[in-house]
């Protein structure tokens, strides 16, 4: 059985006063990309810190590569914990240009240090940049050079901290993407910080949602975004419907928009909070309709078109809001009557 | 710590005389006159500066007054005079003079600019938005000024009010030279009459009490300045006032005859005295000897401070743990310690604790180290705190042990601005002359010594090339300053490390730092 790359255990963390980090335990296997995803003071950017060594755990393990970095006995400085991180912004050192920054990792051996230089701004795609300073570079490109510069020594281990948030969003997607491949190919074990959930869930083969320094979930994006735990994590990582629940018959709960059948597990649950994504719902005008009388009715409000798709948002008969996701436009305009239909099962959580 | 040693002496030796004996010189007449003269002094002093600055900063900055690029330089430049060379050159022009007018009049010359230039800058960068909006609520243009650009203006003015009113405060040269009696003059004379050190010490703590009331304002109303700095984005400079014929000629004239004051008289006097000592003998030799105890000593009190701040520079800009603001705060306190305290209670030290060291060229390093230690914790801290710390942290994570990685990227990218800082240590120090006359070793001359005793025996026209000297000496930071704000980022990545407000500011301090 192989090791994991990188193995924390109970870990807590703190600046001297309330810890930051409480208890927190994670896996990432070999070749595994795992995004930690959690809002700003979720204490993500801590745990990173204390892996990569720059904080000093109160109590817990650290283990890299098998290798006991941080436990109550052992404390392994950074520069010999052996991963590589790319900081927010880079930060590239400004009086090196992009050669020696690669190079900062690398041994004293000039010419291996030289080969290695040109073999990872190739694979990054800045050839012939060796002499660029850091400021005459292009955000994008910038990120590029950190990223070369964290994986020229193999690392066994890769930190990436928000490395995309100081991009602009057309080139976001495309670093974004080429980093995911050039990792992919590579296969170094990755762990991402960030609090972008979309980011987290189209780039991670794991996602590990953080809340008030403790990690609330970790499963596969599909797993996060289908069958999130609690209805925070369910509210964090995309657009959600909320429904009140009047009956629960067996598996089926009664809502305003009908019944709904209920795919997590507290089917014990008398009263709660029934959850759809909003691409759950199909709308279908009034007037189109005819006799049947299934689904519920409700008026268009307000229609934020996004091009692929749109969200529109309905206030039903009842008075409770919900919004739609529909593919390209939905040919209706605000004030008409329409009638909602649900697919799939809904998620059932208490109330908050 | 250490800079804390002189005080914490002083007070030990003052209270070592008896309370009977505190008591007698505290509650003498004398002592009453002396704080009523250095409190009136600096009351003329604020006055005067008020007086030379706001209409000048008005017309800088809100007409369309010609020549406006050229009257900033000379609104900055009595900075580069250290302002007992001014005293000198005003005296030597006109040996009638003296008194407290004759010292507040130099004095306000000397330090008006604390004021005009932040004033200037802070009538320029109020938006543009705020007038208006008040115009348009029905204010007329004076209800303006008064409720709105007055108080937004009013605490950078203060700020530098507070400047001027510490360094007339601390000032030996020029009081000494206008025989007034305030506090520096008179500890240094009771110094000299050296059968009543006691009332020199007790004279001195109530000057370092007074000195410190002033930092400590001068500090919280810095802090209102930049609290007062909203919106770092873009603001719309007000519109210049359009001046009428009339306006622009008694615009010019003002502006030239405050130029003319603080400026051309000096230098009008000092051209006068050096062609005088050119008929008079002239001793190279002498001049030269003079400049090298000015750089040796200066160069080893500054690599002493530098040795001293670097500590304190790197916990303070990194860890900001109230221990280590703690520590800073004590080393500022350095700025409330005029150079004629520090001079004496090391005298006190060395003649009680190691009277082998008494005057020695190494107390009197010590004694530079004390006064200009803030000015070197500040100049590296600024300087390492505009390395961004992830910078240091990936060194770290790329293999560098702690050491290393600070050397050579935190150390590497902020030595030009603890170099600058240090440079400006060694050219402060250059011009202190109380600490330095108590301090010296027998026959050890500097510019600012050879500048005092001749000028103490009227010997003007040989004093003039050591004035010049000094002034020369004091332009450099001004010029070195200009060339590193007209540096853009892109010529050299280690301006990074120097932002631009804290040297704006602390040019200021810098180049005016006469004490």
């Amino acid at each position: 059985m192989s090791q994991s790359a990188l193995e924390v255990v109970d870990l807590v963390v703190g600046y001297g006063g309330p810890a930051i980090v409480r208890g927190v335990s994670l896996d990432v296997a070999e070749h595994e990309f795992i995004a930690i995803l959690g809002a700003s003071g979720s204490g993500k950017t801590t745990l990173l810190r204390a892996v990569a060594g720059y904080l000093r755990p109160e109590s817990g393990l650290v283990q890299i590569n098998g290798r006991v970095v941080s436990d109550t006995r052992t404390w392994v400085p950074p520069e010999k914990r052996h991963i590589g991180i790319v900081p927010q912004e880079g930060a590239l050192f400004p009086h090196l240009d992009v050669a020696a920054n690669i190079a900062f990792g690398l041994g004293r051996d000039k010419k291996a240090a030289g080969a290695r230089v040109r073999e990872m701004l190739e694979m990054v795609n800045l050839e012939g940049l060796e002499q660029a300073r850091p400021h005459e570079l292009s955000g994008g490109q910038q990120q590029r050079v950190a990223l070369a510069r964290a994986l020229a020594p193999q690392p066994s281990l890769l930190l990436l901290d928000e490395p995309f948030s100081s991009l602009d969003a057309a080139l976001r997607a495309d670093v974004r993407r080429d980093m995911r491949s050039l990792l992919s190919d590579i296969g170094t074990a990755t762990v991402l910080v960030t609090h972008d959930q979309e980011e987290a869930l189209s780039l991670a083969d794991r996602v590990a949602v953080m809340s008030q320094g403790q990690i609330e979930q970790v499963g596969e994006p599909w797993a996060i975004y289908e069958s999130p735990a609690t209805l925070g994590i369910a509210r964090f990582v995309g657009d959600l419907v909320e429904l009140p629940v009047s009956a629960l018959d067996g598996s089926v709960a009664q809502t305003p928009v009908g019944p709904v059948a209920v795919g997590s597990e507290p089917a014990t649950l008398a009263g709660g909070v029934l959850t759809l994504r909003p691409e759950q719902l199909v709308l279908v005008a009034e007037r189109q309709v005819g006799g049947d009388e299934s689904g519920a009715s409700g008026r268009v409000e307000a229609i934020s078109y996004h091009g692929h798709d749109s969200l529109t948002s309905v206030r039903l008969t009842d008075g409770t809001p919900v919004s739609v996701r529909s593919t390209g436009g939905s040919g209706l305009r605000v004030g008409d009557d329409v009638r909602i239909l649900v697919t799939g099962s809904g998620r059932l959580y208490p109330h908050e | 710590m250490v800079t804390a040693i002189p005080l914490l002496y002083l007070i030990v030796r003052t209270t070592g005389a008896g309370w009977q004996a505190i008591a007698d010189s505290l509650f003498r007449q004398r002592t009453l006159e002396t704080t009523l003269t250095s409190l009136g002094l600096i009351g003329l002093v604020i006055v005067g500066c008020l007086v030379l600055a706001v209409p000048s900063a008005w017309l800088l900055a809100r007409t369309n007054i010609p020549g406006r690029a050229l009257f900033l330089v000379t609104a900055a430049l009595p900075l580069a005079v250290p302002s007992y060379v001014m005293a000198y050159a005003w005296i030597a022009e006109f040996p009638w003079m003296s008194g407290l007018l004759a010292a507040a009049l130099v004095m306000s010359l000397a330090t008006y600019p604390y004021v005009a230039i932040p004033l200037t800058a802070a009538l320029r960068s109020i938006d543009a938005g705020h007038e208006e909006a008040a115009r348009s609520l029905g204010l007329g243009p004076l209800a303006v000024a008064r409720r709105v650009t007055v108080p937004l203006a009013w605490p950078a003015a203060a700020a530098g009010l507070l400047l001027a009113a510490l360094y007339t405060l601390s000032e030996f040269g020029t009081v000494a030279i206008f025989r007034v009696d305030a506090f520096t003059r008179v500890i240094y004379t009771a110094y000299r009459a050296s059968f009543d050190r006691t009332t020199a010490a007790v004279l001195a703590l109530l000057l370092v009490v007074l000195a410190l009331v002033l930092v400590l304002i001068e500090a919280r109303a810095r802090g209102k300045a930049q609290r007062w700095r909203v919106g770092s984005g873009v603001t719309r400079p007000a519109p210049r006032h359009r001046l009428g014929p009339w306006g622009t000629a008694a615009g010019l004239a003002w502006l030239t005859g405050v130029a003319v004051l603080a400026l051309g008289v000096p230098a009008w006097s000092l051209t006068q005295r050096l062609l005088e000592s050119q008929r008079t003998t002239f001793d190279a030799t002498e001049l030269l000897g003079a400049l090298a105890g000015s750089v040796s000593s200066s160069l080893l009190g500054a690599a002493l401070a530098l040795v001293l701040a670097l500590p304190i520079a790197i916990l303070a800009a990194r860890y900001a743990s109230r221990l280590v603001r703690g520590i800073e705060g004590a080393a500022f306190l350095g700025h409330a310690l005029p150079g004629v305290v520090v001079g004496l209670s090391l005298v006190f030290l060395t003649l009680a604790v190691l009277p082998a060291a008494y005057q020695t060229l190494a107390i009197l390093a010590f004694a530079y180290a004390v006064l200009f230690l803030p000015k070197a914790i500040g100049a590296s801290r600024s300087a390492i705190a505009a390395v961004p710390p992830a910078l240091e942290s990936t060194a770290r994570s790329l293999g560098r042990g702690p050491v290393r990685a600070w050397f050579t990227v935190t150390g590497r990218l902020a030595w030009p601005g603890i170099a600058a800082g240090t440079l400006l240590v060694v050219l402060t120090a250059m011009k202190e002359l109380p600490a330095t006359l108590m301090l010296r070793p027998t026959g050890f001359n500097t510019l600012a010594t050879e500048l005092w005793s001749r000028t103490e025996i009227q010997a003007f026209g040989s004093a003039a090339p050591y004035a010049l000297a000094m002034i020369l000496l004091a332009s450099v930071p001004a010029w070195l300053m200009g060339r590193w704000l007209a540096r853009t980022p892109e010529d050299d990545a280690g301006s990074t490390a120097v932002d631009d407000d804290t040297v704006r500011t602390d040019e200021i301090t810098y180049v005016g730092g006469v004490r």
